[in-house]
């Protein structure tokens, strides 16, 4: 009797545990339904290769949140496919004499997802929001204050004159102060202006985010009803998804399955050139990297076409510096060329005092790599690139290393870039050794050059400047630029997608549609 | 029993926060700032510094290891994560009823296909059928999970279409995971099955019993199998715990979101809250499931239960 009883509880527990594993699906398989039934044309499925750590656009900059937020949320500005700067949620504004305070005036009529209308006030706590965020000081470390004058004007008060400014406005989201601060910690609810809104209870940071179009945004509704961000950290298992129809657009992470995609014939392909460069990071504190022949010797040794090939499919440009010629301000025209060339590397070499080679080890220098990426693929085409010129070098790999405080010693990395060149003011300027400056390099020139191009309004003066300065780093060779990838995209043949030059708005799906 | 019961779970608390230490001075070792991490490349020398203040990421070891101890036990708080700002419990819990689900269909799934087949290779020792079998778990042994993984994903849900690849809410989308779960742990079920079957098999009372005329079936199941479990159930249990966390291939490919994945992704982040309360969340787990694998001795062995009354 005992026994019989036991086996039943048994029994009981164990239904219990799988009615808990198919009550979920209920709810959910309705709401399947129902986005089956509504049709394909109202629902995008987007593929996000990894999990969004948080929904408050002041708390992270990384780019998987950023697809979501720039669906919800909107900018001031907004940056085109040329570049150019396009006027958003601001209307105008004007620059006071001494480059220190910045006058917005905003649109009129823009309604947040809670009904409420967009106010200076709104843009004013936003903007102090993200001033005060240590997540966005790469953003902001350039702003005092913002401060609403009127219904729809603002002034922002920077507390260092900075020429770049509006471009830099593309990272700032707008939120709706009510909301925000009544919803604190707001990692999974939000309420911008956006063409879409965050579904009730949809939200599962690490499955899948589900936004709808909103009806009363400024622009007009959206065409595509319903975009789901699904989050697939297993590239090849999102791969799987497109090609069964259960992703609509996909970012090829694994590069090497956008050709196979592309010959399939079933799917609208594009890529993209990422303002993004992979490069070497040399530190100059170690012996002997502050040889500068040195390092010119380890830039023409370097065959950036062919590491391409090996590393990245073919799918990049090389690259010259860290930032890209369509930066603003960079001109190669008079730089230093380091196109592949062995014979110009043993010149340099001897210049460096290594007639003979240099073999790293002797100073203990080691290239480490982060494994299991393509990283590791430039890292193993360096070793034997370089050996062919009498350059000896080990390699480990290292999963995290903090480079702003000179932990490493020579080190694959990669680094962004912005539309302009003061940007490279982190990676070139000695006010950045410490954060992101990590080939610890200082040159006096330098340094003057970015603050005269900061406090600069005159771009004539500024492009001349920069060009300078470009060549200057480019000698310098403070570190040893690889190349900058293209994204390759793909997605189903029926959907009108476009797609940006951008690490953190690459798309929009408001300008999407299905056919 | 009830004693004995109360006295294992006492033990438990020390052996949590030693490995509480153990994690977190690992953890402390690892290089790379975590206010570096949070703040991103881009930060300022100043900004990353404010933030190590407001940690408490300046103060020695011992100090932070003494206030994260202090906070869990006495008011249960495990901190926040970095990445997120949410309560680490809160993300536990959010993804331990997914590892928990993934790891009891992993376990039936191993005892359904282990067992068995386990029973029989004993009882057919040195026949083909043996001979088979024991090839077969071989062969399963050596194909890689993610291997499997993938290779179910192409033919059940690229080819034939018949199965989701991904989510974790419908018992459809655990068939996957759970047949590459139950291949992978059921050949260690199988084998400790055929070994402690076949150290039972040879003893006088199941001769006595086949003498009498018990039908074969009886002789197996009850008297043969019954004495045999002991070891199976030890196998089984460890299976469960370490599943419990250690998913984590099935998690990935089947894009899962349960502990395993959630441990991995916070190392990489240096998310060091998360994968402190992670871990520890486990080793509780862990020792809890032990605890319970050493009461089925006592269900299952009326010798065993007598000795814990006797305690």
């Amino acid at each position: 009797m005992k026994k019989a009883l036991s086996i039943l509880m048994i029994c009981v527990m164990l239904m219990g545990i799988f009615a808990g594993c198919t009550s979920q699906p209920a709810e959910n398989s309705s709401s399947e339904s129902g986005e089956n039934s509504a049709g394909t044309s109202n629902e995008v499925k987007i593929y996000v290769e990894s999990a969004i750590n948080t929904l408050d656009p002041y708390q992270t900059v990384e780019y998987a949140s950023c697809y979501v937020f720039n669906n919800i949320y909107e900018t001031l500005i907004r940056i085109d496919e040329n570049g150019d700067v396009v006027p958003w949620l601001a209307k105008d504004w004007t620059v006071s004499e001494d480059g220190l305070t910045y006058s917005f005036t905003i649109q009129e009529g823009i309604k947040f997802h809670n009904g409420e209308e967009l106010k200076a006030s709104d843009v004013a706590y936003s903007l102090n929001t993200a001033i005060a965020s240590p997540a966005m000081s790469s953003y902001c470390s350039m702003m005092d204050s913002a401060e609403a004058t009127g219904d729809y004007t603002f002034d922002l008060k920077l507390n260092t004159p900075y020429g770049a400014l509006i471009s830099m406005l593309q990272g700032l989201y707008i939120v709706n102060e009510a909301f925000y601060t009544a919803n604190q910690p707001c990692y999974d609810v939000a309420c911008g202006t956006g063409p879409y809104m965050l579904r009730d209870g949809s939200v599962d940071l690490n499955t899948s985010i589900i936004v709808d179009a909103f009806e009363d945004y400024h622009l007009g509704k959206a065409s595509i009803e319903t975009a789901n961000f699904k989050i697939i950290t297993d590239a090849s298992t999102a791969r799987i998804q497109l090609e069964n129809g259960d992703l609509d657009f996909m970012m090829c992470y694994n590069v090497s399955d956008y050709q196979p995609l592309k010959d399939t014939g079933n799917f609208n392909t594009q890529l993209v050139q990422a303002p993004h460069t992979a490069y070497i990071a040399l530190n100059l504190e170690k012996e002997p990297l502050n040889n500068k022949a040195l390092r010119q010797a380890l830039n023409y040794a370097t065959d950036n076409e062919s590491i391409i090939m090996i590393a990245y499919d073919g799918l990049a440009e090389p690259a010259r510096a860290l930032t890209g010629a369509n930066s603003f301000g960079v001109d190669f025209s008079d730089a230093t060329d380091y196109t592949y060339n062995p014979d110009k590397a043993k010149e340099k070499l001897v210049e460096a005092g290594f007639p003979d080679g240099i073999n790293f080890d002797d100073y203990g220098i080691i290239l480490e790599y982060i494994p299991g990426s393509y990283h590791e693929k430039i890292a193993n085409c360096l070793k034997e690139e370089w050996s062919q010129v009498g350059i000896e070098i080990s390699l480990r790999a290292t999963e995290s290393v903090d480079c702003a405080k000179g932990e490493h010693m020579m080190r694959t990395t990669g680094t962004d870039y912005k539309a302009d060149m003061s940007y490279m003011a982190g990676k070139y300027a000695s006010w950045n050794i410490g954060s992101q400056n990590y080939a610890f390099y200082k040159n006096d020139r330098v340094d003057e050059i970015f603050r005269i191009c900061d406090a600069s309004s005159d771009q004539a003066e500024r492009a001349k400047l920069y060009k300078e300065l470009t060549e200057i780093i480019v000698d310098d060779a403070p570190y040893i630029p690889i190349q900058h990838k293209e994204i390759p995209y793909v997605w189903a043949k029926g959907l009108n997608a476009k797609v940006y030059p951008s690490n953190e708005c690459p798309y929009y799906v408001y300008e999407w549609s299905w056919k | 029993m009830t004693k004995y019961i109360i006295k294992r779970l006492i033990e438990i608390i020390p052996v949590v926060l030693g490995i509480a230490f153990i994690i977190f001075a690992i953890l402390d070792m690892i290089p790379g700032d975590p206010a570096r991490l949070i703040l991103g490349q881009t930060a300022t020398a100043e900004a990353v510094e404010q933030l190590r203040d407001e940690m408490g990421l300046n103060d020695p070891f011992i100090t932070r290891f003494a206030s994260y101890v202090k906070d869990v036990i006495f008011h249960f708080d495990f901190g926040n994560s970095y990445k997120s700002g949410q309560p680490v419990f809160a993300v536990i819990l959010k993804r331990f009823p997914v590892s928990f689900k993934l790891a009891l269909c992993g376990m039936i799934g191993s005892c359904v296909f282990g067992i068995p087949l386990g029973i029989l290779s004993a009882v057919k020792q040195n026949t083909r059928i043996d001979n088979i079998i024991s090839i077969l778990a071989m062969t399963i042994v050596a194909m890689p999970s993610f291997w499997v993984a993938m290779m179910l994903v192409l033919v059940f849900c690229l080819y034939l279409g018949w199965l989701p690849s991904t989510g974790h809410t419908t018992l459809k989308e655990f068939i996957l995971p759970t047949i590459t779960i139950s291949l992978a742990n059921g050949c260690s079920v199988l084998r400790i099955t055929r070994s402690s079957m076949l150290d039972v098999i040879r003893m006088d009372y199941l001769k006595t019993a086949q003498a009498k005329g018990v039908p074969k079936r009886v002789i197996i199941w009850k008297h043969a199998f019954g004495n045999a479990l002991l070891p199976v159930i030890t196998t089984v249990g460890s299976i469960f715990g370490s599943l419990l966390g250690g998913a984590l291939i099935c998690e990935t490919v089947f894009t899962m979101p349960g502990i395993g994945s959630l441990i991995i992704s916070s190392i990489k982040s240096k998310d060091i809250p998360v994968v402190m309360g992670a871990l520890i969340f486990l080793s509780a787990c862990y020792s809890l499931v032990m605890l319970a694998v050493d009461l089925l001795y006592a269900v299952v062995d009326p010798r065993i239960k007598a000795k814990y009354s006797s305690k």
